[in-house]
């Protein structure tokens, strides 16, 4: 705990970390209040003001449904941050497990584990989701699935060479020797050690999570109307591009922000967390 | 040398078990949908005498395996399956879209680099100016711009505001600029941070101090020395990066409707047609594999330390 | 050695370098000069100041190694100041007329290029045509006592060992006949057989060649193998400068004696090698007195008030010290 509480303290002296952790709180806290934030329901319709401009109304203006641009925006976040932690999180249990294994073991288990994360590698991780999702049917939970299916590979990547050089560290040997099972071995001595790598990692893989969803919610392949999904509401507001322009504006910078932040994030732990790691 | 041409045989075999990896995943993918595909053209017009000889002809009452290497056989010969929607071989359906698809992938490949590379070594030189500094702030900002959102912002501001180019399809080169940007910009964000990074990093090693010491002037220092060790990594990932160049251009070319494999793709995707899908999935993944072992075969071929590394290290 | 002409005079030469604690001083106002055809060592410890001070002569520390760094004093080479020379004139100097090896051999070549290319681009800007060029680099990868020198050529720094990429730095640096080469720990990162091999390369090529040569070092066994005059550097100031026998049989600084006495001396000597207790002064501190005067066995009062001023011992023996100054250098010591 002592040792989380000087990390961060060391880390609020770095100013990109800095900069993204306040971007972070505040989209936290919109998401945490969000019915308290928006002035509407991300669902309420008013056909009579349908494609306003942005005006003391309705802030950002209001959709062909009349529904508030605004409120649909903060609901957004919601989606956005639960997307963004429920797939890294699958992409981490699957990938440090598999990372741990292949380089603790090595062997014929690492050879194919090594094979599987190659052949992951080389589908472009958009494609693969949408064949995914094409399968599963549309909805969000599918794209959740995707999306952690086709990107956990960079992590087993990083933690497999990670493990492998600690693995002949004397610590770990005397660990060995004083006969620790490998599981604990693996979990104690180990995976300590890879711990801030993937820190680091998993903060940077939020934003593309959050990008990647958003890109199929868009292709109509994830979160489904009436949804505030942010990739959602840029498919519909293309309806209207010439007519209400401010539709496809607002969400864009909402992604822009939250995407800006966690790379932020990311980029401040990398640097003080694992400076020479190359990501 | 002759241990590397040895390396790049095994990555080349390598890159040809992963493209049957992928075929097998495609397969398995496919044959785990419910229904066959005599349902899915027209079950109502066939009698279950008439199914059941279909079944047999296409070989659907054979085991899985069989199956596979059925379709692996056909897929071999260049034959693809045809099309749910319009009855269309899918084999020609694609070469008649990757053409296009190919034009603006690579335009933006090669825009990106030539302006990410020289920009990032500027940045990289000048480290802590004010146009380092401006370059960070911008590239950051680009890198977080998704794909979908800058297409629509760009047909706001060249086409609904300006009017100065056409929204959408294939009329001639006025039409290519808004794709080909979509897909350069935040790319080019990423190559020119790694291009930035890499100078920066090649600049505090020491041969480049004993390069200045044997007299080379500062021009030649920066690009025999400087440029040509960073951009090892940089030429690498520009042939890594191709699968996100083309996931990106499904998307671009949705937008667009421009008419290349990425709009083909979506198109095919909310037809539920699913030998089109099957179809270009594997084409893709096909490129990537060939792109991602080109690059890897490459790092060697630029740069030695590798090249004897990877002679003597087993796949 | 007869007397010759000054070639390099370093004339009050500080070097200061930011830090997150401040400006550090790592060099204050050093003066020496180096003759031409001689060896001069400058031997001290490491983060004495001695490599900065060389590579502020070759100008090659700059705003991107080290940024916000300040020089002041002056460095003349054959009556022009260094410090004052354009980029573009400083890059006429560097390998014609003063070139410099370093500590690393392992890092110090671009491992891109072929060994024998890396020579040749020096030796190409002298305008001399390829083919001659080429034929340059073999007979300098033989003078530099290269084995199979014809296939050398064509191999990457990092299919060769150690002591082989020293010997291309070394032809490589004296490719262009400077008048100074620049040694700066050139046999640190080497095994000690492959030391003496360098070293002895190096005082072969000054024999044939007739450059002077400024060896940097904290290792006094190389002083006496190779130099022909010494200067001890203690926390970036001169503390004694001499002829190198006078300096191994008289030395009169308590730093340089201490020094030597830390010299293991093959086994004529049973005795213990002694250490010098204590480390370097801050250098972001700025020292009233001797610099010298914490680590000081014989420090009395006035070491602590005043820096002791550099004082002519003997011809050619120069000291800067308050026990030598005061009791006319019939020191107790």
């Amino acid at each position: 705990m002592m040792k989380i509480l000087t990390t961060f303290g060391a880390a609020c002296r770095n100013r990109t970390f800095l900069v993204g952790f306040i971007i972070m709180l505040s989209v936290g806290i919109t998401a945490m209040f969000a019915s308290r934030i928006a002035p509407y329901t991300f669902d309420e319709i008013d056909v009579l003001n349908a494609l306003k401009p942005p005006s003391s109304q309705h802030l950002l203006g209001t959709d062909h449904l009349g529904r508030d641009s605004f409120s649909r925006l903060v609901y957004g976040s919601q989606i956005a941050l639960q997307v963004g932690f429920i797939a890294v999180s699958i992409q981490l249990l699957i990938g440090v497990s598999l990372g741990l294994i292949a380089g603790y073991f090595g062997g014929r288990i690492d050879r194919v584990i090594v094979f599987v994360t190659d052949v992951i590698w080389a589908l472009p991780p958009i494609i693969l989701a949408i064949a995914i999702c094409t399968v599963l049917g549309p909805s969000l939970t599918n794209v959740i699935i995707a999306i952690a299916v086709v990107s956990w590979a960079q992590f087993t990547r990083i933690v497999r060479s990670k493990t492998q050089s600690l693995k002949n560290m004397p610590y770990v040997e005397a660990a060995r020797a004083v006969g620790e099972s490998d599981f604990s071995i693996m979990v104690r001595y180990i995976l300590p050690n890879v711990i801030p790598v993937i820190i680091v990692l998993a903060t940077l893989a939020l934003p593309i999570a959050i990008i990647n969803t958003t890109a199929m919610g868009f292709l109509g392949l994830g979160a489904q109307p009436p949804a505030p999904d942010w990739g959602v509401i840029l498919s519909e507001s293309m309806t209207y591009i010439r007519r209400a322009p401010w539709i496809s504006i607002f969400p864009g910078l909402a992604i822009i922000y939250i995407v800006l932040g966690f790379n932020l994030l990311g980029e401040g732990l990398r640097d003080v967390l694992d400076p020479r790691l190359k990501i | 040398m002759n241990d590397f041409a040895g390396y790049a045989a095994r990555r080349f075999v390598q890159g040809i078990f992963i493209v049957l990896a992928v075929t097998a995943i495609l397969f398995s993918i496919m044959h785990m949908m419910p229904g066959d595909p005599i349902q899915l053209i027209d079950s109502t017009r066939l009698d279950a005498e008439a199914v059941a000889k279909l079944r047999h002809k296409w070989g659907l009452d054979k085991p899985a395996v069989v199956q596979y290497l059925y379709w692996l056989g056909n897929l071999l010969r260049g034959e693809m399956g045809h099309s749910i929607t319009n009855g269309q071989s899918v084999s020609v359906l694609l070469a008649s879209r990757l053409p296009f698809t190919l034009q603006i992938t690579l335009l933006a490949l090669l825009l990106q680099y030539l302006i990410a590379v020289p920009l990032g070594l500027l940045a990289g030189y000048y480290q802590g100016s004010f146009f380092d500094k401006t370059v960070v702030v911008i590239t950051s900002v680009l890198r977080a711009i998704p794909y979908f959102w800058l297409g629509i912002i760009l047909i706001i501001f060249f086409s609904v505001y300006l009017r100065l180019l056409p929204v959408s399809g294939y009329r001639g080169w006025s039409s290519l600029i808004m794709p080909v940007l979509t897909l350069t910009l935040p790319a080019l964000a990423d190559t020119l941070r790694l291009t930035r990074s890499e100078v920066l990093e090649v600049l505090r090693e020491k041969h480049v101090i004993t390069a200045i010491a044997k007299g080379l002037r500062q021009k030649l220092v920066v690009l025999r020395h400087v440029l040509r060790n960073a951009l090892v990594p940089v030429t690498v990932m520009f042939f890594l990066s191709v699968p996100w160049l083309i996931g990106g251009s499904v998307i671009t070319e949705t937008i667009f409707s421009w008419p290349g494999m990425g709009r083909l793709l979506w198109k095919a995707i909310s037809a539920q047609d699913f030998p089109v899908v099957q179809g270009i999935v594997l084409i893709i993944s096909m490129l990537t594999v060939v792109s991602t072992t080109i690059g890897d075969i490459l790092t060697g071929i630029l740069d030695p330390r590798i090249r004897a590394e990877l002679g003597g290290k087993k796949l | 050695m007869a007397e010759q002409s000054t070639l390099l005079s370093v004339k009050d030469l500080e070097i200061a370098f930011q830090t997150p604690a401040g400006p550090a001083k790592a060099v204050n106002k050093i003066s020496f000069d180096i003759k031409q055809g001689e060896i001069f060592a400058l031997v001290g410890e490491s983060g004495c100041g001695k490599s900065s001070a060389a590579h502020t002569v070759m100008r090659l520390i700059n705003s991107i190694n080290a940024p916000g760094h300040r020089t002041g004093g002056s460095v003349c080479f054959k009556d022009k100041d260094l410090l004052q020379l354009s980029n573009d004139e400083m890059c006429g100097i560097r390998g014609k007329e003063i070139s410099m090896i370093f500590q690393n051999p392992l890092d110090s070549l671009n491992p891109l290029y072929k060994a024998g290319y890396q020579v040749y681009e020096a030796i190409v800007l002298d305008k001399t045509p390829k083919i001659e060029a080429w034929q340059k680099v073999e007979s300098l990868f033989r003078d530099v006592r290269i084995s199979d020198p014809e296939q050398r050529i064509y191999a990457y720094p990092q299919e060769l060992s150690g002591g082989m990429r020293q010997r291309v730095m070394i032809g490589m640096m004296l490719s262009r006949n400077p008048q100074l080469l620049i040694a700066d720990e050139p046999t640190t990162a080497l095994d000690v057989t492959i030391q003496a091999q360098i070293l002895d390369l190096i005082k072969s090529l000054r024999d044939t060649m007739g450059m002077a040569v400024w060896v940097i070092t904290h290792d006094f066994g190389i002083v006496a193998e190779i130099a022909d005059r010494v200067g001890v550097m203690y926390a970036g100031v001169l503390v004694e400068e001499g002829d190198v026998f006078e300096i191994f049989d008289h030395p009169k600084h308590p730093y340089t004696r201490m020094l030597l006495e830390s010299l293991p001396q093959g086994s004529k000597n049973d005795k213990r090698l002694q250490t010098i207790p204590g480390i370097l002064p801050n250098p972001t501190i700025d020292i009233r007195g001797c610099r010298f005067e914490e680590r000081c066995p014989f420090k009395f009062d006035k070491c602590e008030m005043e820096v002791p001023p550099m004082q002519r011992m003997k011809p050619g023996h120069y000291v800067a010290c308050h026990l030598t100054s005061d009791r006319n250098g019939d020191s107790a010591l």
